[in-house]
């Protein structure tokens, strides 16, 4: 326990402390910041985001016509608003502008509408118009709830039966993709954020040692060859830490989104994308929760593998370029991106983290196992 | 009691070492040889950090490897280049090798006083070994392979870097130690140990070629090492006659130390020293190395 | 191990352009329109375009000409020939297309302002004062350069179409953008691995204080910027290679990059002069080589001074990435934006950007100059500083 606890010390030099702190505070700004301060990104999403907000807390996950009714009444009363608007402003009659519709149509190059956009611009009255497209997705969205659904093309039978499954359960999208969007977006970046900080924590920690000639001491005393075991303890606790720590704080950041509102509901209601399963929000964050901890152990592991293989640290980065690479490009955006996800057959995903988890498996039981008898000249 | 018996070690088609046998008991064991004659292999064996290919190696009639743990407590290590941590001080170090060891902390805390008070280092306890001298990083590790108090204590070339004052306190040290426990102590220096050493251990050719006390492997020369006078002129034909020892300026000519089979004229035979045999035996390797 | 790196880079690039390719067959035609017809669009020779359309057309059984021969075609109908045939189909809509882009050039250049992008730049980064009257400058300089551009209609020379394939974009922000980070990471890691390779191996006391002596320290310098050109000069050569057999540029060379149909987005690129795509290549390579010596000289610098390959390689992708991020942070303050655009990474990170008056913020005249100049001096500068230091410094075990 106080061994292992001194090789948990021994990672964490002052430098390292350094070169992460900066380290954290770039790939915050460059990977997780912008999604932070722009959700909902942009108009009209902004205020289609309140809207379902607000119709979330009135009719819960499930709409049903009386209840879209009641949206398109407050959509009306928008359009009513804006068009009052028109009617009054000079400007307007001038260009001959009275409804929304005209208001859209009219043609770019007409001198007296392009005076009166520009000023509607400058003022809140143009806000009206993001709220009216709003609703009018909404709408749409609402009206081709089954089509929407029946369009796709199916990449497999199993998807095929899911979607009728789907269809016959009327288990149809009411609400914007974009709150699910914007968080696997973020749950991809903090987890490669995850995997910059193991790597640069983890690569010394058999290879510092070893460079220092501190293996010969280390394995004649009477702990001897079981550092190596420490060791892999203690790499697997920081991993462990890091990112716990990291999820934490990215979490909290994240509830500032305010998207919790739509914690409780199934998936399907709120993403275009199909899931194998009927899960909500979530219980979905909690699978994607356990698969960033998964695949950081796997590759905390990795990183130490190579830290007890490399000869020097020059191998030592060449070889976590190409793995962090490979989780970059491959593993994230598939195990992580996709999980549940129809896009990939139901055992695709499972299967990349049983395959994950069983080469790690190999890979340290072959190390272990080697460390026993090794030769140390 | 530390048994090696019949050990080879071989790396694919090299011989590191052939067919060694030796018993240590109580007592300081000096082992003499020059580079690459398998000291540092039989060291490495004895420290668990390399197998022989053939042979065992007991303890207490126990298998070493076999003992594991149990064998590795009573053992004291100091490696010819060892690592340590450039930004810890030597108790920060000492620590991190207590654990290792499996001390408990109160103890050990207590231990690293004393051993550090051995090595004179306990001035300097709390600074950054960053800036220690060579010797002084040689001190900490004699400090270390002394910490937790082993039965067995392997110290390889421990006396590079030491300079002559603490060279004699570290003699000292180890022939007290040496009264209830195995000290191997691995040197080219031959001074080092003839003055301690209960026995030598020579290897030549990766074969033992002694385990004696010191007055028995200089008697193995004795009426061999002879002492004349030469002229400067006649030096070089002199040496390629005879293994010269030593040399040295009188009176204008050359005082010569030298190994014959019969005595000469105008020689004087001397008492053979540990020096002379270690010189005498690897002539040839030093003339083809 | 480097050697393995290399090579996973060289493979992974190749990989992406397999991957990304451009229908060769397509891109051919452009070479058989430019061996026909020669690299400048002109009248007549537009006309022979349009004539020999034409002829296809027919030769397809088409009476009302290619134009409502095209119009007419359905999916089913297409699926229907025979693959000849559906070939045959694509390379009479590909030429149409290209015909029809030729012939609007003039007009669609003829709508571009200028100072309308000026004044979007300012709006968006809310320049004033200094800043902003640099930028009315640069836009005055701009617009000069665009009105001799008219004048010559330097626009009128064939190139792959910019939309759909945007071969200038695949080229030089994918290929060469990777090409250029690769190059980085190669010479970081192998810079900071030779400079405190003594330290450590611990032959540092031995190496020092031999009659080279520390001055060995001036020779890793030479050695790790000849590792760097010559790693950069087997990945650039690796990806090429296997760009340029993916894709026939042949009849390209002596075109101009700025040419109309290379206008892919929005804005079209407006390069300070015509150059032959050849010469565009060649400066963009020697561009990402100096920048690639730069950092490795900076490299060398720290690692003189900090003789830890780990913790220098660290250190230095952050400070890189840190001068990428950092401008973005600077909206408080106009001029200093300014002054940190000119800023190597943007550099090395735009290659399909470079010496395009078009690109905001770093669309200046001599940007290019400008920016290598401050670093290579900069560079040095560290580097002198720190081998000077590293003369007298205190060596230990």
């Amino acid at each position: 326990m106080r061994l292992w606890w001194m090789e948990i010390k021994k990672c964490f030099t002052w430098p390292i402390v350094g070169l992460l702190l900066v380290m954290n505070v770039l790939l915050y700004s460059l990977l997780a910041e912008f999604y932070f301060e722009n959700f909902p990104n942009g108009r009209p999403s902004s205020e289609r985001f309140e809207i379902e907000l607000d119709m979330v807390e009135r009719y819960g996950e499930v709409i049903d016509d009386g209840e879209i009714a009641e949206v398109r009444r407050e959509y009306e009363q928008t359009v009513e608003k804006f068009e009052a608007i028109l009617r009054d402003h000079p400007l307007s009659q001038t260009a001959g502008v009275e409804t929304v519709e005209q208001y859209r149509e009219y043609e770019r190059d007409d001198e007296a509408f392009n005076k009166l956009e520009q000023v509607f611009w400058e003022t809140d009255d143009f806000d009206l118009m993001w709220w009216i497209q709003s609703y009018e997705s909404i709408l749409e969205n609402y009206q081709y709830k089954e089509e929407s659904l029946q369009s796709q093309h199916y990449r497999s039978s199993l998807e095929k039966e899911r979607i009728e499954e789907l269809l016959a359960n009327e288990s149809y999208q009411y609400y914007s993709s974009s709150v699910v969007e914007n968080f696997m977006t973020i749950v991809e970046n903090v987890t490669i954020i995850i995997l910059f900080n193991l790597l640069i924590l983890l690569s010394p920690l058999f290879l510092r040692d070893r460079a220092n000639q501190m293996v010969p001491l280390q394995y004649s005393t009477k702990h001897g060859r079981k550092t190596f075991v420490t060791k892999w303890r203690a790499g697997l606790m920081l991993t462990l830490f890091v990112t716990t720590v990291l999820i934490a704080i990215y979490g909290m950041l994240y509830m500032g989104n305010g998207t919790s509102p739509f914690f409780f509901m199934q998936l399907y209601h709120m993403d275009y994308v199909n899931y194998w399963y009927d899960i909500t929000f979530r219980q979905y964050i909690i699978f994607v929760i356990m698969g960033m901890y998964l695949i950081s152990a796997v590759f905390g592991l990795l990183v130490m593998a190579c830290s007890s293989l490399s000869r020097n640290y020059l191998s030592q980065m060449a070889a976590q370029i190409v793995v962090i690479g490979l989780f970059i490009w491959l593993v994230i955006p598939t195990a992580l991106g996709r999980l549940f996800q129809t896009y990939h057959l139901p055992w695709v995903v499972p299967g990349i983290y049983a395959g994950l988890i069983g080469v790690t498996i190999v890979v340290v039981y072959w190390l272990l196992r080697r460390e026993k008898v090794r030769e140390i000249t | 009691m530390l048994v090696i018996e019949n050990v080879t070690k071989q790396y694919g088609d090299f011989i590191a070492l052939r067919n060694i046998s030796l018993s240590l008991e109580n007592g300081v064991y000096g082992l003499l040889a020059p580079n690459g004659a398998g000291k540092s292999t039989l060291i490495k064996m004895l420290a668990t950090l390399i197998t022989p290919t053939a042979g065992t190696i007991t303890y207490n009639g126990r298998d070493i490897i076999t003992l594991g743990e149990e064998y590795r407590e009573k053992l004291g290590y100091l490696p010819q280049h060892f690592g340590y941590y450039r930004h810890y001080t030597p108790v920060q170090y000492l620590q991190y090798l207590a654990a290792l060891k499996g001390m408990p902390k109160e103890q050990a805390a207590d231990r690293i006083d004393e051993v550090l008070e051995l090595v004179a280092l306990s001035d300097v306890k709390k600074k950054k070994m960053r800036k220690f001298s060579g010797g002084m990083i040689q001190r900490v590790g004699i400090a270390q392979a002394l910490l937790a108090d082993p039965q067995i204590l392997i110290l390889d070339e421990p006396t590079a870097g030491l300079d002559p004052k603490e060279r004699a306190r570290f003699r000292h040290i180890l022939s007290n130690l040496a009264r209830t426990r195995i000290v191997l102590l691995s040197t080219h220096i031959v001074s080092d140990v003839e003055s301690i050493a209960n026995e030598i251990i020579m290897i030549k050719n990766k074969q033992l070629l002694y385990q004696k006390d010191v007055a028995s492997i200089c008697a193995t020369m004795s009426g061999c090492i002879f002492e004349t006078v030469v002229d400067f002129a006649d030096v070089a034909d002199f040496a390629k006659n005879y293994i010269v020892l030593a040399e040295k300026q009188e009176a204008g000519r050359m005082l010569i130390r030298f190994m014959a089979e019969e005595q000469k004229p105008h020689w004087q035979p001397v008492q053979p020293t540990l020096e002379d045999v270690f010189l005498v035996e690897y002539a040839q390797e030093s003339t083809v190395g | 191990m480097i050697w393995v790196l290399l090579v996973v880079f060289i493979g992974f690039n190749s990989f992406y352009i397999w991957s990304e390719a451009r229908e060769e067959k397509e891109l051919a035609i452009l070479n058989d329109i430019i061996a026909n017809y020669g690299k400048t669009i002109e009248e007549e020779t537009l006309e022979e375009l349009h004539e020999e359309i034409e002829q296809k057309a027919a030769v397809l059984g088409s009476q009302q000409g290619a134009a409502a021969y095209l119009d007419a075609m359905t999916s089913e109908f297409y699926y229907k020939q025979s693959e000849e045939v559906q070939w045959q189909i694509d390379e009479l809509s590909l030429y149409a297309m290209y015909a029809n882009l030729a012939g609007q050039l003039k007009e669609r250049y003829g709508k571009v302002n200028m100072n309308a992008f000026g004044e979007d730049i300012k709006k968006t980064y809310s320049l004033s004062g200094i800043a902003a009257s640099w930028m009315d400058r640069h836009f005055a300089q701009l617009e000069k350069r665009f009105e001799k551009y008219m004048e010559n209609e330097s626009y009128n020379e064939w190139f792959f179409a910019g939309n759909p394939y945007r071969m200038h974009s695949f080229l030089f922000r994918s290929v060469v953008k990777m090409v250029a980070l690769e190059g980085i990471l190669l010479a970081v890691l192998m810079t900071a691995y030779l400079t405190a390779y003594e330290r450590e191996q611990r032959t540092h006391l031995l190496i020092f204080a031999s009659k080279m002596g520390r001055g060995i320290m001036k020779k890793k310098a030479w050695a790790a910027g000849m590792a760097t050109a010559g790693a950069g000069l087997l990945l650039m050569a690796g990806t090429f290679a296997v760009f340029f057999s993916f894709h026939d540029y042949t009849g390209l060379w002596g075109v101009n990059i700025g040419s109309g149909l290379n206008w892919e987005y929005q804005a079209p690129y407006m390069f300070w002069w015509d150059m032959p795509l050849w010469q565009y290549l060649l400066l963009a390579v020697v561009i990402i080589f100096i920048s690639w010596l730069v950092i490795t000289f900076a490299t060398f610098a720290v690692a003189v001074g900090v003789q830890n390959s780990y913790i220098v390689s660290i250190t230095m992708l952050l400070v890189l990435l840190a001068l990428f991020v950092v401008p973005s942070y600077l909206t408080f303050s106009p001029l200093l934006m300014l002054i940190s655009h000119f800023n190597l990474m943007l550099l090395v990170l735009n290659p399909h950007m470079l010496f395009n008056g078009l690109s905001g913020m770093t669309g200046f005249w001599y940007h290019e100059l400008l920016t290598l100049s401050i670093f290579i001096l900069l560079a040095i500068v560290m580097a002198m500083r720190s081998m000077k230091r590293f003369k007298r410094k205190d060596l230990h075990e």
